[in-house]
């Protein structure tokens, strides 16, 4: 709770606007409706996970180009771990995140990813 | 041959005089302490005596023979080398004194070589056998250094995983706070009220948070400095109901405590630490609870204290959420919290380790969706 609310203060004070979603599969809801310039995932959420979440933006011919930053309380070997197991199958070739940013990062680098992932 | 400076002794058991003082002149001559006697009888009270390293016995002799003294000398002292003097044609007896671990024998008449190369490999079976005697004790000495070293570096790798864990937890706090501050620059920077009281909220949780991580990692290290005293069980859970209770009708939880009620039962423990363990094991099952979405049914929490046996049982039953496999794997081990911000994941782990110290049980069932019990099973005194 306080870190969606972190994360879109973080937003709107770089002068964008935030679309919030509770989890994973509300996630892909809104993704369906209006588009997007920039998704931030966490990993770590209730019902659908984010790393399946992840996983299936990364295959969504619609959705795998758009930028994406996985903002996660582990650590970034711990998820391109993750990221190998799900490619053990051979039909999947998903990428590793492009921008990782740790839940406990400063909130100038936090700020500073965004501004590079939309501009 | 080993030569070493021991005089070694010899018991020498004859009843015939002639055989005795030739063995005995011989046996001197070679540099040992000879103790004649004159029959069965005589040589098993000069053995228990004398405690000799060899016996040369005849086998044929009046009252206890040689085969009986054999037996008795083997069965009180197995180290002792006895070697039997056996008449011409005696082979059943001498094969009889082999299976009952005579060391050698010799047949009469007697040659002074003979015996002499008998004592002298007797000799040597000591010397060898004292040899790995302690080499044996050297290895039981080197085992007992390898597992402390063992011992050492288990708990240096526990102490690893505790700082491992514990660095996590500070720095999910220090996440939080970096969090909040920014939402309060915010709220200042713009005069947004709104992001202001919000900023604080988190920064106060955070406060909250590694305040009890301090805490938990106070009553983490006093679990290696128990103070165990006899203390009627109901002791430490009395305090539970009236310490918890506002917080359980907060969140509509019924909480009940049944206590043992009998009065002459005294265990030995910690009762401050005891208290602690039920006291988290309580405060976890008051957090099974969904809270965000309404229950289907009323929230109970029950804390019974029960006699099992010779045993004391502290169960804390919960109709919550239950765990999954993943978190049912983890609890006692890792620093895992399904608390989202409020947890440090240290309660369990001392809970555990306050228990192990009093030689006692800790564990649970669950059932996703239904709820769970942990219990702790204290040892009666």
């Amino acid at each position: 709770m306080d870190m969606q609310f972190y994360l879109m203060t973080m937003v709107k004070s770089l002068g964008h606007v935030p679309v919030l979603a509770r989890n994973g599969i509300q996630g892909l809801d809104v993704l369906s409706k209006e588009p997007v310039d920039l998704i931030i995932l966490d990993v770590m959420m209730p019902e659908k996970g984010g790393g399946l979440v992840y996983k299936e933006l990364k295959i969504h011919a619609a959705y795998k180009d758009i930028p994406l930053i996985v903002f996660s309380g582990v650590n970034q070997e711990a998820f391109t771990h993750y990221v190998k197991m799900l490619n053990t199958d051979p039909d999947l070739n998903i990428p590793e995140p492009k921008y990782y940013v740790e839940k406990s990062a400063d909130p100038d680098y936090l700020k500073e990813v965004i501004i590079r992932c939309v501009c | 041959m080993n030569q070493d400076t021991h005089t070694y002794t010899i018991l020498l058991v004859d009843d015939e005089p002639g055989i005795r003082s030739v063995l005995n002149i011989t046996l001197t001559h070679a540099g040992f302490t000879v103790w004649p006697a004159s029959s069965g009888d005589a040589g098993l009270q000069l053995f228990f005596e004398k405690y000799p390293d060899i016996v040369i016995t005849d086998i044929k002799m009046p009252g206890i023979d040689g085969i009986e003294l054999l037996k008795k000398i083997k069965d009180a002292a197995p180290e002792t080398e006895v070697i039997m003097i056996t008449g011409h044609g005696d082979m059943d007896l001498a094969v009889k004194s082999l299976q009952h671990e005579a060391a050698d024998f010799i047949t009469k008449p007697i040659d002074a070589a003979e015996i002499e190369i008998a004592v002298k490999k007797a000799v040597d079976r000591i010397s060898i056998n004292k040899n790995i005697r302690s080499y044996m004790v050297d290895l039981e000495h080197m085992i007992k250094e390898k597992d402390r070293a063992i011992d050492e570096s288990k708990t240096l790798s526990t102490i690893g995983q505790t700082i491992a864990g514990m660095s996590h937890v500070i720095k999910n706090i220090a996440g939080g706070l970096k969090g909040s501050s920014f939402i309060l620059e915010q709220g200042i920077e713009n005069e947004n009220r709104e992001y202001m009281v919000k900023g604080w909220e988190m920064m106060k949780k955070n406060i909250d948070k590694i305040t009890n991580l301090s805490l938990d990692l106070l009553n983490y290290a006093k679990t290696s400095r128990l103070d165990l005293v006899p203390t009627h069980p109901d002791q430490p859970v009395k305090e539970i109901k009236p310490l918890l209770d506002t917080q359980a009708k907060q969140r509509g939880i019924d909480l009940k405590v049944s206590f043992l009620g009998k009065e002459d039962v005294q265990v030995m423990m910690d009762p401050g630490a005891i208290h602690t363990c039920v006291f988290n094991l309580t405060t976890n099952a008051l957090d099974a609870f969904d809270t965000t979405n309404a229950p289907e049914h009323p929230g109970q929490v029950h804390v019974f204290v029960q006699q099992k046996d010779q045993t004391i049982v502290y169960q804390v039953q919960d109709n919550g959420m239950g765990m999954n496999k993943t978190i049912q794997q983890a609890i006692f081990t890792d620093f895992i919290t399904t608390k989202g911000t409020r947890g440090t994941g240290f309660g369990l782990m001392t809970t555990k380790k306050i228990v192990e110290e009093h030689k006692g049980k800790i564990g649970f069932t669950t059932r996703e969706g239904k709820g769970s019990k942990f219990w702790i099973q204290l040892p009666l005194s």
